[in-house]
């Protein structure tokens, strides 16, 4: 049987309202011992709110969901855990999603928006269209977005790399290097489609330095690929003596790739990647990086949930943060 | 305005009710490529169930909570992935909670349980008193728990590395280290408590091969925690040619300072991480270590939540697998 409101106040020697209180973390003068005791004896005799009933009354359920579209990065990872970190602070559960992407290219996100969240918070919204997004609402719920790709039909969080990446080839002529070439998956169409900060940078840097841009053109963004593509990037004679990358996972495998050459990183090649996940500084030499503000990010994207769940009606909130070129072993000559 | 179910299925031209088993996922005979104009039509339109109404009249949502307490480090971010591809493809979402411990060291699950979950999966869950757990329901719901620490009256998927590490120590001793240590957080009493199979693994080892038992302790499981201690202790006692870890962050991070000390691996000393995290594909030389049958223990997991989800009253389950251990570059010597 289901143990009641009631039944746990009894056993508290206290008054329902406090126990409702205690549990739903309002706060009121509750002294922490009696807090600490009611949420022992609830905890004790199996009682919890009925949430779904409770959603329907006030029309929050205190849950959000996380939409990401790839889960095996670490990158991914560290996004999960600022923004878990964020909502549990905050009270509210967190949900995580898959974008599922439909054949003819826009999303499927029928399941996402059937779920009983107040908002959600999405990572890098893919490429295409979103149906049913506009004005920060994604079929009448809070939609905030965050990371290097965002739309602006809804509150966002955007990560810029040009800066940054320019500053990060001109580092590496500094360190003399002649011959500095781009891994890059191979996503050009939508490179120039989204105006790609980090391209754009590369570019502008090669320019200035009057060098013809160089690019090693991987299938995707994954760590092994990096390695066969640089691998045989090399094995055809190609000799470039610094290697830019499009994300951390790619520079680990062309350190890799480089590595099993017999090449030295960073006196045969210097090496730079993008997002500053932890393992950058794992390897020997560490990894140079251009280090995202994550948390930051989160602690923004988290604000911006809050205000738009508050009052849905609100101006678009947008903002821009740099991230951070982190100079270490494996570009410094 | 919100779009009704009977305006999809007017436009697919399917009944109603084919249209609510599509979008349910729930089994009708409709093949793929209708079951997807139906999304693609009910997408278009802007149809969505309201979950709301849907859970309180079911008391169902389709989600699974999982229990995970560090998200952060590579292997339970391994796991979760995993974990979220099984959810999806049985048509299930998955809800990332953290285990909330009261003041007297029992498990509180109520904030979880408010939730009309379908079960919980726990990933290592810290060892306390769970109550409502009896017969692997939680307050009814179906519970499993998966991992080294894996345990109680419940369906559980564990992990054993007795013998992988066994193995670990004798292949340590055939390349020649005179002393082999093992690197560990200082929790020895709970690893004594638990009957953990690293340790176990280890002692036995040792034994086998007639040498002196060594650790090396650290302040945690994670890399930050072992660069001071392990430093200290090799600078006091000098450096054993063989070091088995706890975990593959502690041998990543060893990996990085034993060569920043002017050591070479694995000439000077071999070196064997635990798990078998993606991470340990990258380090040069690779890092030798034993691998968890991740793919196999979350598989195996989603199954039998399934099945304790459609018959909440059958048997318990509860398994063991073995891990392995994969020799590399950090243990082999020219």
């Amino acid at each position: 049987m289901r143990t009641s409101l009631r039944q746990v106040a009894e056993r508290a020697g206290v008054s329902g309202a406090t126990v409702s209180r205690v549990l739903n973390d309002v706060n009121v003068c509750i002294t922490p011992e009696t807090r600490q005791r009611v949420k022992s004896i609830a905890a004790e005799m199996g009682y919890h709110p009925n949430r779904v009933a409770r959603a329907l009354a006030t029309g929050r359920t205190q849950a959000l969901a996380l939409w990401i579209v790839n889960f095996r990065s670490p990158y991914y990872t560290k996004l999960m855990y600022y923004n878990r970190k964020q909502a549990e602070s905050a009270g509210y559960d967190l949900m995580i999603s898959g974008a599922q992407i439909r054949n003819g290219g826009s999303l499927d996100a029928s399941k996402l928006v059937s779920w009983p969240v107040d908002g959600i918070l999405a990572v890098d919204v893919p490429r295409g269209e979103t149906p049913g997004l506009a004005d920060g609402l994604f079929w009448g719920k809070p939609l905030v977005n965050m990371g290097g790709y965002v739309t602006d039909l809804a509150d966002y969080v955007r990560l810029d790399f040009r800066h940054r990446a320019n500053e990060a080839v001109l580092h590496l002529y500094e360190v003399g290097c002649r011959r500095i070439a781009y891994v890059v998956p191979d996503w050009f169409e939508w490179f120039e489609e989204t105006d790609d900060p980090r391209l754009r940078g590369y570019q502008d840097a090669m320019k200035e330095l009057g060098f013809e841009p160089e690019y090693i053109i991987i299938p995707n963004e994954w760590r092994s690929t990096a390695i066969a593509g640089v691998s045989a990037y090399y094995s055809a004679g190609n000799r470039p003596d610094a290697l830019f990358c499009y994300n951390d996972d790619m520079a680990i495998g062309a350190y890799r790739a480089v590595r099993d050459l017999g090449l030295q990183v960073p006196s045969d090649v210097a090496l730079i990647g993008c997002d500053g996940i932890e393992e950058t500084e794992y390897l020997d030499p560490q990894l140079t990086t251009l280090e995202q503000p994550v948390s930051k990010m989160c602690e923004i994207a988290w604000r911006f949930m809050q205000q738009r769940i508050e009052d849905p009606s609100i101006p678009l909130q947008r903002a821009v943060v740099q991230p951070n070129l982190l100079i270490r072993g494996s570009s410094e000559r | 305005m919100q779009v009704t179910l009977q305006q999809v299925a007017k436009q697919a031209g399917v009944s109603v009710s084919t249209v609510s088993r599509v979008l349910n996922n729930a089994s009708v005979r409709v093949g793929p490529e209708t079951r997807q104009r139906i999304r693609d039509i009910a997408t278009d339109m802007g149809y969505r169930a309201n979950g709301t109404a849907r859970a309180l009249a079911t008391g169902k949502t389709h989600s699974v909570a999982l229990w995970a307490d560090n998200v952060l480090s590579t292997y339970y971010s391994q796991v979760i992935c995993l974990l979220r591809t099984e959810a999806e493809n049985h048509g299930y979402d998955l809800m990332i909670g953290k285990a909330d411990t009261l003041a007297d060291g029992s498990i509180n699950s109520a904030k979880l349980m408010a939730w009309p979950l379908h079960g919980v999966l726990t990933i290592d869950l810290p060892r306390a008193h769970i109550p409502g757990l009896k017969q692997s329901l939680l307050w009814g719901k179906p519970f499993l728990n998966i991992g080294a620490y894996a345990e109680g009256d419940a369906d559980f998927v564990k992990v054993d590395f007795t013998s992988a590490v066994i193995e670990s120590v004798l292949h340590l001793d055939s390349i020649g280290c005179s002393r082999i240590a093992n690197l560990l957080p200082d929790w020895l009493d709970f690893f004594e408590e638990v009957g953990d199979t690293r340790l176990l693994g280890y002692q036995l080892g040792m034994s086998q091969v007639g040498k002196k038992i060594e650790y090396i302790f650290t302040e945690n499981e994670r890399r930050q925690g072992t660069v001071a201690p392990l430093e200290a202790y090799i600078r006091e006692n000098g450096c054993p040619q063989g070091i088995f870890c706890y975990n593959d962050d502690m041998a990543i991070s060893a990996h990085l300072l034993l060569q920043k000390m002017g050591l070479r691996i694995p000439e000077d000393v071999a070196l064997i991480g635990c798990n078998g995290i993606d991470d340990t594909d990258y380090l040069y030389p690779q890092l030798t270590t034993i691998v968890q049958p991740m793919e196999r223990m979350c598989a195996m997991a989603w199954n039998q939540l399934e099945k304790r989800i459609r018959e909440p009253d059958c048997a318990l389950r509860q398994e063991t697998l073995s891990a392995h251990l994969l020799v590399r570059g950090s243990t082999v010597k020219d």
